[in-house]
Formats: C-alpha cells, sequence, structure tokens
C-alpha cells in the first residue's frame, strides 16, 4: 500500500482556509484553531479514504496518483469558486524571539515547534504502539499483515486519516508565516514530495531533516543566485543526496 | 468422538479463470498433526490459502470448530484461531524480531498473553531471543523460519497451519524444524502442516492426505503411508 498523495498540499490550504475562516469570523487564534483542524482532517482523510482511495489502494501506482490529482484538481477549483482566488492572510503577530544573535519571527518559532512536535509525535506513534506498528507492517506487507489478524482497510483508512490530518493541522500554521491561495497546494506537494524523499521515504524524522536541510540549501543559494531559479535548488539537492544515498538521509531500505 | 476442529469437504479454488484445486477434502481433530503431502503444483498452497481466506473459495466447505468460516476474509479467520505461516515465510524484514512477534499477537485475544507467550516462544528458539533487537531481515534462513513459526504461536492458534517450513533450509535446520513441530504437538497443538519432506513429515504426522492435480487422492495414518507402494516408490523414493 504506497499511495502518493498529489492531493497533500491542497489540504495544507483547505486548513489554512479553516485557521482563516475561524479567526475572521470567532477571531480563533490560529494555534488554537489546530484543535479544529486536526480532527477536521482525519475526518476528511479517513471520508476520502472511504469513498475514493479504498478503490485504488491495490491498483498499480499510477492509478492512484491519477486519482489523487483529480482530488486535487476538485479540491483547488472548489476552494476557488467558494473563495475566490483573492489572497488572502491572517492579521495576527507574535513577538519575536530573540537569542544566540538570532531574532525569529514569532509565527516562525511556532510553526517550527510544531513541525517537531508532530514529527517526533508521530515518530513515536509509529515505533512504539500497537497500531503504529501494525501501520508499518501494512506497508511492508499487506499479504502478511493480514495473516496477523491486521484488517489492511482499516489500517489504510487510519494511516490516510493522520496523513491528511497533519497536512490540514499544518495550513493552521502555514497562515503564521503567509498569505494563501486556493492554489497554493501544489506548490506544497512538490516541495513534500522532495522533502519526504529527501529525508527518507517512511521516516518522520527525515522529514524534518529534509525540510531543514532543503530551507537552509534554498536560502544560502539564493544570497548568490537570482530567485526565479531558487526552487530548482531543491531537486539539485534532491539528485545529489540521492546519488550518496539512495534511500534519503535518514531513510533505509 | 467429538467434531474435528476442522473439516474441509470438496474445497475448489481458482487464480482468476485457471482452477488450482478441484476437490480437496480432509479433516483435522483436536490435539492431532496432520501432513498434506504432494508433489510441487499438486495444490497444496493453495489449499491451506484458501482455508485462510486469502484466496476465496469457489465450491466446497470449511467448518472450523463447527463454525462455517467459508467466506470469511483472512484476518477474521485469524481471529477464530487459524493461523498460518506461508510459505516463504512473509517476514516482516524492516522490523525488529521483537517487533514481528508482536505482531503476531495482534488479535485482542492473543494480546492479552503477549508477555507469557513471548517467553515461550524464546524458550523454544533461544536465539530469537539474543537477537530481539535485531531486524529480521539479517537472521539466516533457519533463524527466519524458527521467528516465522516463532510468529504464528504468538497469535495463540487453536490450529497452526505451515506451508513447507522446511524448504530452503540447512540439513541441521531441517531437522531442528520438524523436532519443534514435533514438540509443539506433544503440547497439545492442533497443527495442519504441508510438506515436500514426505519421509520427515511421516515420523511426527499422526494422519496424512495425498494431494495430486488439485485433489486429495489418498488419506490414512503415518504408518499406512509408509507402507503403501504408491508414496514409498514416488515419495520415499524405496
Ligand atoms: N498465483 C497463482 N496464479 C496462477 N496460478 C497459480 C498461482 N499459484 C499457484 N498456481 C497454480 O495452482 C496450482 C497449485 O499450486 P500450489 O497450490 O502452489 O501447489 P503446491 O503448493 O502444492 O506446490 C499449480 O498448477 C500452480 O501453477
Ligand atoms: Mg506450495
Amino acid at each position: 500500500m504506497k499511495v502518493a498523495n498529489i492531493a497533500h498540499g491542497d489540504f495544507v490550504t483547505i486548513g489554512a482556509y479553516a485557521s482563516y475562516w475561524l479567526f475572521v469570523l470567532s477571531g480563533v487564534n490560529p494555534i488554537l484553531s489546530l484543535l479544529f483542524t486536526i480532527p477536521f482532517g482525519f475526518a476528511l482523510g479517513a471520508a476520502s479514504y472511504l469513498t475514493l482511495v479504498r478503490r485504488v489502494v491495490d491498483s498499480p501506482e499510477l492509478m492512484p496518483l491519477f486519482m489523487t490529482f483529480g482530488l486535487s484538481t476538485l479540491i483547488s477549483s472548489l476552494l476557488l469558486y467558494l473563495y475566490s482566488p483573492t489572497q488572502r492572510g491572517v492579521p495576527i503577530s507574535f513577538a519575536p524571539l530573540d537569542g544566540l544573535g538570532v531574532i525569529l519571527p514569532g509565527g516562525v518559532a511556532i510553526a517550527a515547534t510544531y513541525a517537531v512536535v508532530a514529527a517526533v509525535a508521530l515518530r513515536l506513534f509509529l515505533q512504539k504502539t500497537f497500531l503504529g506498528k501494525a501501520i508499518r507492517a501494512v506497508m511492508e506487507n499487506r499479504a502478511s499483515a493480514t495473516l496477523m489478524g491486521i484488517n489492511p482497510g482499516r489500517v489504510g483508512l487510519i494511516s490516510f486519516g493522520i496523513g491528511i490530518s497533519i497536512a490540514t493541522s499544518v495550513g493552521s500554521m502555514i497562515v503564521l508565516l503567509q498569505s494563501f491561495t486556493p492554489l497554493m497546494g501544489g506548490d506544497f506537494t512538490l516541495l513534500s514530495f522532495v522533502i519526504v524523499v529527501l529525508g527518507g521515504l517512511g521516516s518522520p524524522i527525515g522529514a524534518l531533516v529534509g525540510g531543514v536541510v532543503l530551507g537552509v540549501v534554498e536560502n544560502i543559494a539564493s544570497l548568490w543566485l537570482n530567485a526565479a531559479v531558487t526552487p530548482a535548488i531543491g531537486f539539485v539537492v534532491l539528485v545529489i543526496v540521492l546519488i550518496v544515498r539512495p534511500y534519503g538521509l535518514m531513510g533505509s531500505k | 468422538m467429538s467434531a474435528p476442529l476442522l473439516e474441509v469437504s470438496n474445497l475448489q479454488a481458482a487464480y482468476g479463470e485457471a482452477t488450482a484445486i478441484w476437490d480437496v477434502s480432509f479433516r483435522v481433530d483436536r490435539s492431532e498433526l496432520v501432513a498434506i503431502l504432494g508433489a510441487n503444483g499438486a495444490g497444496k498452497t493453495t489449499t491451506l490459502r484458501t482455508v485462510q481466506g486469502v484466496l476465496p473459495q469457489r465450491a466446497g466447505k470449511v467448518v472450523f470448530d463447527s463454525l462455517d468460516i467459508a467466506g470469511l476474509p483472512a484476518n477474521r479467520v485469524v481471529e477464530a484461531g487459524i493461523t498460518l505461516v506461508p510459505e516463504g515465510r512473509g517476514l516482516f524484514s524492516r522490523m525488529s524480531i521483537e517487533e514481528n512477534l508482536e505482531l503476531g499477537a495482534f488479535t485482542k485475544r492473543a494480546r492479552r498473553n503477549l508477555g507469557k507467550n513471548r517467553e515461550f516462544v524464546f524458550q523454544l528458539f533461544p536465539v530469537l531471543k539474543e537477537r530481539r533487537k535485531q531486524k529480521a531481515g539479517v537472521l539466516s534462513g533457519g533463524e527466519q523460519q524458527m521467528l516465522a513459526v516463532g510468529r504464528g504461536l504468538m497469535s495463540e492458534p487453536r490450529l497452526l497451519m505451515l506451508d513447507e517450513p522446511s524448504l530452503g533450509l540447512a540439513p541441521m535446520m531441517v531437522v531442528k524444524v520438524f523436532q519443534t513441530l514435533g514438540e509443539l504437538k506433544k503440547e497439545g497443538l492442533t497443527i495442519l502442516l504441508v510438506e515436500q519432506n514426505v519421509e520427515a513429515s511421516l515420523e511426527i504426522a499422526d494422519r496424512a492426505y495425498l494431494l495430486e492435480n488439485g485433489r486429495t487422492i489418498l488419506e490414512g495414518t503415518a504408518d499406512e503411508f509408509r507402507g503403501n507402494p504408491t508414496i514409498k516408490e514416488s515419495y520415499l523414493g524405496l
């Protein structure tokens, strides 16, 4: 069961809009809106799994790609229809963090903290709990997992739910960092693929490391290079890393 | 005489259009070790996979402990008490030995006694205890088979089915596998064993069936099998 989800970034966008409206309509702090976007994302993920993803998990890899591509188009079009292409942002700011000679904007500090907490929590869940182990078992060998008494459909539903709940909750953090439009999801999907492959598939900590590496390299490179080529840096780094470490920075066979 | 633990009648199964087993019937009584023998391609693996619910059956009956389990998905059959140690072992090679054993105890029923059963498995195969933190993928073939059997036992099966557990093992490990199965039988475990190693299987089995071209064509006690001219000639090389 390996589904590369092209719509992943669009679920980030959904999370961003959820936090935006919670703030605009009822003044809810985006950090607090995590309490909504996490379970909301799980429900969205579970619903997508039951209605769509479930039908393609056993198909050749191209099918999930096509299907989640369709889902991505559906979500971004729907957001466009509902909320227009207007760029929006949450007018909220947090005191900057000043220490070690570095001044970190408050929003960045909060988002980074959330990323670390989420990655560590996910890793602990996958490594230590029975359900987490079952998820890894299904990922490695679906047929064998079934012979253990594991219901692979149920595991698929839960894993997809968790994946989407992370995406939507990341949307809540994105609004602390930047403004957004219904169409920004694609950029995030692309970025997340680079980061995940860079860090090593299936490794939450690897994704964290991959993200930091990519961010640092891109920013350093932008000191010398034209901003227009900065997005390509990620792929150059990716190719170099994969030549040296085919399973990514933290990945294993 | 109580009803058999597993009774399979006129089982038929196919891969797509291609029928793999036509008419397989056998029974396993409580605390028995029954061997299903037959040449490569006879339909032994298909039979076990169909009983387990991995493969849908096309016709026939599968009754386990008076319960009709035909059509149940494999994970539900595990919950009912049948565990298959598959051909090729099917270990989670990227996960540790300990994790493989824990996954064996995934069902609610087995999870309650996880600690106790793990101790039992570690006693049976001390090497697994020594190397519990290592990835299953680094074990030798024989050790992997021990892990596969151990993982099967972790589910507290009422019927343990093994598909060619001695396949591809060094001679010493083959002896060890059959010894272990003999011990488990003494402990009262009900075992359905599929093997091409006819001689060793008949030594530990109570009864046996011979499968040919997807049909059970012979049934008897292990002694009867050893005395049967066809078996002697075709399978024991006498
Ligand atoms: N996955 C499969 N797809 C199609 N045919 C298969 C498959 N597996 C086995 N068969 C066929 O089913 C028959 C029985 O195979 P199998 O049950 O594996 O025999 P055995 O375990 O006794 O060697 C054989 O004719 C084999 O070619
Ligand atoms: Mg076979």
